[in-house]
């Protein structure tokens, strides 16, 4: 392994326990499990394919695959908790951030399965795969920015940081999958395997930032008039009365 | 190589909307204020209240529009007034989707987890708020394409989409 590798992975795992520590002490493992859980996932597996490189070097490809898919699996499962916490304060879109991650894993996964049928060999079938997902990941985090955005809820600077995160990380991946498997690792595995590592060091540096503190979000400010319920009943009426003023306004 | 160039195309512009959508706006702010601002100066004044709707029977009423055209002959006056009518329209319906937003802007604090009803409940409420965004997108779309006047679902009875012959009968009759 070279000294590059060593190096970034070193630093990888200090910010890794570094924001574990974080989280733990300004209790962010309430608010963003999934999130915490997967960073400790991360660390457990990167010491033990670096402990496993040195001490049973044939295992190592197989091990790291392993922890390389599954990873790719539970970064979904982080995004949906994400999107859960962008819109948990509003019941009428709650169910938004899980609606647009089903979707576009739906979707996705789709679009990706005919392509895993067709007879490649397993490390090019495997780089298609991490690259569809990176794909869907990247999707899923413009989808999320831009619903919220949209409706006009603030994100607060933890969920922003995650996802700003997360995109760096997937978008620089997604290239660099691309480029793997146009060039072959011939002439791109070098680079490959340095630019990969980079783009999680750099993700990590900005969910540090991001996440150094739990910072509450302040909801959107609104008008309550005079003698409005806030009540769901009252939130479906009003919804279904909007919907209503919309449609006797088309059928005229 | 194509591959390369769309996925890394596709990388970069994810990151170039990202870096633009996550700079942190105080909440409101932005366009939608935009839009309330200039609909009150416009005077389509604040929806949740009966004015509002009563403008809108006045901004999608073909009355005027026809009777400038075949009672008074003065087609150049009807067009110009189906232009301001149209812009009034789609700036009625941004207010309308403006005031709706804020409806959905109104926090509360999440249920525990678990309740199926209040999934159920939840599921439900998005249908509706999907349902009007829907609409909404479509009732603009109309607008801007036809103008304010025209039927936003088409009539089951097609003869209605021909042109029929001028008469001062017709002063309340719709143009489409």
């Amino acid at each position: 392994m070279p000294i590059y590798s060593v190096i970034v992975g070193i630093f990888g795992c200090s910010l890794e326990a570094l924001l574990l520590y974080r989280g733990w002490r300004g209790r962010l493992f309430n608010h963003f499990a999934l999130f915490f859980s997967y960073l400790a996932y991360v660390l457990v597996g990167s010491t033990a394919t670096f402990g496993t490189y040195y001490l049973r070097p044939h295992l190592y490809p197989r091990l790291f695959w392993y922890f390389f898919l599954i990873g790719l699996l539970a970064e979904f499962a982080v995004l949906a908790q994400i999107g859960d916490h962008v819109f948990k304060s509003y019941p009428a879109i709650r169910m938004l951030g899980r609606f647009l991650v089903s979707l576009v894993v739906v979707i996705s996964f789709a679009s990706i399965a005919p392509s895993l049928a067709s007879p490649l060999s397993h490390a090019r079938a495997l780089l298609d795969l991490a690259k569809g997902m990176m794909l869907t990941k990247a999707v899923i985090v413009v989808l999320l920015f831009m619903a919220a955005r949209y409706v006009g809820i603030p994100l607060g600077r933890n969920v922003a940081g995650m996802l700003l995160g997360f995109s760096l990380y997937v978008g620089v991946n997604m290239a660099n999958f691309a480029l793997d498997i146009a060039l072959g690792p011939g002439v791109y595995g070098q680079v490959f395997s340095t630019i990969g590592p980079l783009s999680w060091n750099l993700a990590l540096l900005v969910w540090t930032m991001a996440l150094w503190r739990y910072e509450p979000v302040i909801p959107a400010r609104v008008a309550i008039r005079v003698g409005e319920s806030k009540s769901p009943e009252s939130l479906r009426y009003r919804l279904e009365q909007f919907n209503t003023t919309l449609g006797s306004l088309l059928r005229k | 190589m194509t591959g390369v160039f769309v996925y890394s195309t596709i990388a970069i512009l994810a990151l170039v909307a990202i870096a633009w959508l996550a700079r942190e706006r105080s909440p409101g702010a932005g366009g939608r204020t935009r839009d309330m601002a200039s609909a009150q100066r416009t005077g389509l004044g604040v929806p949740g209240n009966g004015q509002f709707l009563k403008i809108s029977d006045r901004i999608f009423d073909p009355g005027d529009f026809v009777w400038l055209r075949d009672a008074v002959g003065r087609r150049d006056l009807a067009r110009q007034l189906a232009a301001s009518r149209q812009r009034l329209a789609v700036q009625w319906l941004r207010t309308l989707r403006y005031s709706f937003n804020e409806l959905l802007r109104t926090p509360q604090p999440a249920p525990l987890q678990g309740n199926a009803d209040s999934a159920q409940g939840s599921w439900e409420l998005l249908w509706l708020t999907a349902r009007f965004h829907l609409l909404l997108a479509y009732a603009v779309s109309a607008v801007r394409i036809f103008g304010p006047y025209h039927r936003l679902v088409p009539s089951p009875n097609w003869r209605r989409f021909l042109p029929e012959p001028a008469s001062p009968k017709r002063r309340f009759s719709t143009v489409n």
